[in-house]
């Protein structure tokens, strides 16, 4: 049970009240700049940051006019980050050497998440959905699947299958007393694909390839050194169970079989349990030896990383990068030993803490036309066009909510901008210098993802359809209309039967004095070869 | 003015033409065939009723194919639309975050420049202790400006602990007599390019 509020002293209890006590540590400040090659950055110490490092706080309006937030001193009210409608602040130093408190405007990522917040989009973990080439099609996991949720290592569901062979090997030890001469194997657990497929975000254990060489010797002599001991039993208890099996195919590979009688069987399968489970200390040896020289042949997919070393350490999948058909490919061995940063744990939990949402499988109801297939769509500002002034971009980058996110739509035509390639393409290929305000166009956002520096990804779907109309509050109820169609194609073939020769169509007075004096001429009787009204000409084809 | 249009026009009177040169006699036929279509709505573009509007003045400079985009336009409107692309620095990429203040031209500009500032404390890095490398001039060097001043901690990424022991091992070197004090050594200045301290 918890310890109880009221019964800490009255000390703690104000401490624990206190903003003094509740403000974290900020975290440490994220890299905003671009490097280039000779070691040149272009940052900017003033730019927001991809996360809030800092704990943001507000007050009520009532103390916000005594300009008490809760802090060591009251803050100046004619400052005018607190002149604002909801003044947000994070707290940058509680008291410097001047005593002053040193604060700034916490508005940004405030603001940033309410927005997210009105966005209505769930947090995925869909990163590989938001590479270049994404031939999977799969739909993206949400971020609070039980599944991917689980963060203890005690539960069975929270066990991978190294994981699950481990604690049935361990378990096994205790059953296989050290004194026993005697040595009982076990089968590995079944394993059920489709729920111990454990994609923990929180390991145990470290991730090394991010480790420094300092971290990286500190953990070895002050963590893995302790468990030397514990190790080497598991170890043992390893060699022992795959020499037993090994026995055992070799027997039932040279034809042994038990025989046919119950009792004779039970016997001869005792005898034989007996013979397999008589190990010595150089069968031990001779079978770590050969662990050994496998995890140097192949030091990731080995026996003894996979099975043993990873589970036993809890230490995340780590997976070397296939670079060999990659575009920047070497033949140097080093640089085909890479890392695949792709798959390195997160830092965060997936959600990154911006919403609950589980996921966008909701309907979006219009109080006057009901429940719409799509929800309203997002105006995303165009933050950056396809064309910069350094090149062509792949992808324009349009700002929704805050987040700069990628197009939907990439260009395949990346050749640099000349005098000779101008493009006038509208859309986001060029900057638009004519709106005011800069272009926005109309998105769904689809799902956000966090990357493992803390960065959130939004899938972006370009909104095209009868939700821009209904946004728009243009709910007529029009009949649809086919554009560039002509209803009486024919209706202008009245001047169809003229020759085009002026002389013969009958234009000169004389010849319509003389047309008109057949016509008199001509019977009555005689009218069927007449056309019809507004064929002019065809008569005289007729006559 | 008028000379300078006349190349443009050229072609499109041309295409007109174009149109009737298949007969090599007087003009026989009119444009009775060609205007069933411009009657019609299926015709893509611009019908003539809609053009007819207008002014005497715009129906002229329609007439001598203002309307239309010229090469020359384009070049004039893709000009002053990179005089805006230039102005901007910053190369966004997904995930970043921004707020108003991040698109404004102040924020821009310090995205104008690079800074050259190493982002980690190099003698950190390696594990050396500055005050004891008085003799290596070649490191020293790097520390110091072409006329032999010792770099601001801004430029150097050094953190001030270790500033100040290579301030230090600066002008001890120097006091030593092992290096000159108004710009580099020798050695230095004749093995490296110009371009090496920069």
């Amino acid at each position: 049970m918890a310890v109880r509020r009221q019964s800490l002293s009255p000390t703690a209890n104000l401490l624990r009240n206190s903003r003094l006590f509740a403000l974290p540590n900020p975290l440490p400040r994220p890299n905003v700049g671009e490097t280039y090659g000779a070691g040149i950055t272009r940052a900017s110490d003033t730019a927001t940051l991809p996360y809030p490092t800092h704990q943001a706080i507000a007050t009520t309006k009532s103390s916000l006019a005594r300009g008490d937030w809760g802090l060591k001193r009251p803050l100046p009210a004619r400052s005018r980050l607190l002149q604002v409608s909801d003044p947000v602040l994070r707290v940058k130093q509680l008291d410097t050497i001047e005593h002053v408190t040193d604060f700034d405007s916490a508005s940004d990522h405030v603001r940033t998440r309410q927005k997210w917040e009105e966005l209505g989009v769930p947090m995925m973990k869909g990163l590989t959905q938001m590479r270049d080439t994404d031939l999977t099609g799969t739909a993206p996991a949400g971020a609070f699947e039980v599944r991917d949720d689980t963060t203890s290592y005690d539960t069975p569901i929270g066990l991978d299958e190294a994981g699950l062979y481990l604690k049935a090997l361990k378990d096994n030890k205790k059953n296989n007393s050290p004194a026993a001469k005697q040595f009982r194997p076990f089968s590995p657990p079944p394993v059920d694909a489709a729920v111990h497929n454990s994609r923990r975000w929180k390991h145990d254990g470290p991730w090394l390839p991010g480790m420094n060489a300092e971290d990286f010797t500190a953990y070895l002599g002050k963590q893995i050194s302790r468990r030397r001991e514990e190790f080497h039993s598991c170890l043992h208890e390893f060699v022992k169970n795959e020499i037993h099996t090994t026995r055992q195919l070799a027997a039932s590979k040279s034809g042994e079989v038990a025989p046919l009688e119950a009792e004779e069987a039970e016997k001869w399968h005792e005898q034989k349990s007996r013979e397999w489970g008589q190990i010595s200390k150089q069968d031990i040896q001779a079978g770590i030896e050969a662990l050994r020289k496998e995890t140097a042949n192949n030091p990731l997919g080995s026996k003894l990383v996979t099975k043993l070393i990873m589970p036993f350490l809890r230490l995340p999948t780590i997976k070397f990068k296939y670079t060999a058909y990659a575009e920047d490919a070497s033949n140097r061995d080093i640089d085909q030993y890479q890392f695949d940063q792709e798959s390195a744990p997160l830092s965060t939990h997936p959600s990154a803490g911006l919403g609950y949402l589980r996921t966008k499988a909701y309907i979006a109801n219009h109080p006057i036309l009901g429940p719409q297939s799509a929800p309203s769509p997002v105006p995303a500002r165009v933050v950056q066009p396809r064309t910069t002034s350094r090149g062509k971009e792949v992808y324009a980058r349009l700002g929704v909510g805050g987040f700069v996110a990628n197009d939907q739509f990439r260009s395949t035509d990346t050749t640099s901008t000349n005098r000779h390639n101008i493009s006038n393409a509208r859309d986001v290929e060029t900057i638009d210098i004519d709106t005011v305000g800069g272009k926005k166009v109309l998105v769904q956002p689809m799902f956000g993802s966090v990357t493992n520096d803390g960065r959130i990804h939004i899938k972006l779907k370009r909104s095209t359809g009868a939700e821009i109309q209904v946004a728009r509050g243009e709910l007529d109820d029009k009949p649809p209309m086919r554009e560039n169609f002509d209803a009486d194609p024919l209706k202008n073939l009245s001047s169809f039967g003229k020759s085009g020769v002026k002389e013969l169509d009958e234009s000169s007075a004389r010849a319509k004095q003389l047309s008109s004096f057949l016509e008199q001429m001509r019977p009555e009787k005689e009218a069927k070869g007449s056309p019809a009204q507004g064929f002019p000409g065809v008569a005289d084809a007729l006559r | 003015m008028s000379l300078s249009r006349l190349p443009f026009r050229i072609p499109v009177a041309a295409s007109r033409l174009c149109l009737r040169c298949f007969s090599s006699g007087p003009q026989k036929q009119d444009d009775a065939l060609l205007s069933i279509l411009g009657g019609s709505s299926a015709a893509r573009g611009p019908s003539p009723t809609q053009r007819a509007g207008g002014s005497l003045a715009t129906r002229l400079a329609r007439e001598a194919g203002l309307d239309r985009p010229t090469q020359t336009r384009e070049m004039l409107e893709s000009e002053r639309r990179s005089q805006f692309q230039r102005q901007i620095y910053r190369k966004w990429q997904p995930g970043d975050v921004y707020s108003p203040q991040d698109l404004s031209g102040t924020e821009q500009k310090k995205w104008k420049t690079g800074r050259k500032k190493p982002q980690s404390d190099a003698f950190d890095v390696l594990g050396i202790n500055p005050v004891q490398e008085y003799k290596n001039f070649t490191m020293m060097s790097e520390y110091m400006t072409e006329t032999g001043r010792i770099k601001h901690s801004n430029d150097t990424g050094l953190r001030p602990k270790n500033q100040r022991k290579i301030a230090k091992a600066i002008r001890r070197a120097i006091g030593l007599g092992l290096m000159p004090s108004v710009h580099r050594h020798p050695l230095v200045l004749k093995k490296s390019s110009p371009t090496r301290f920069l």
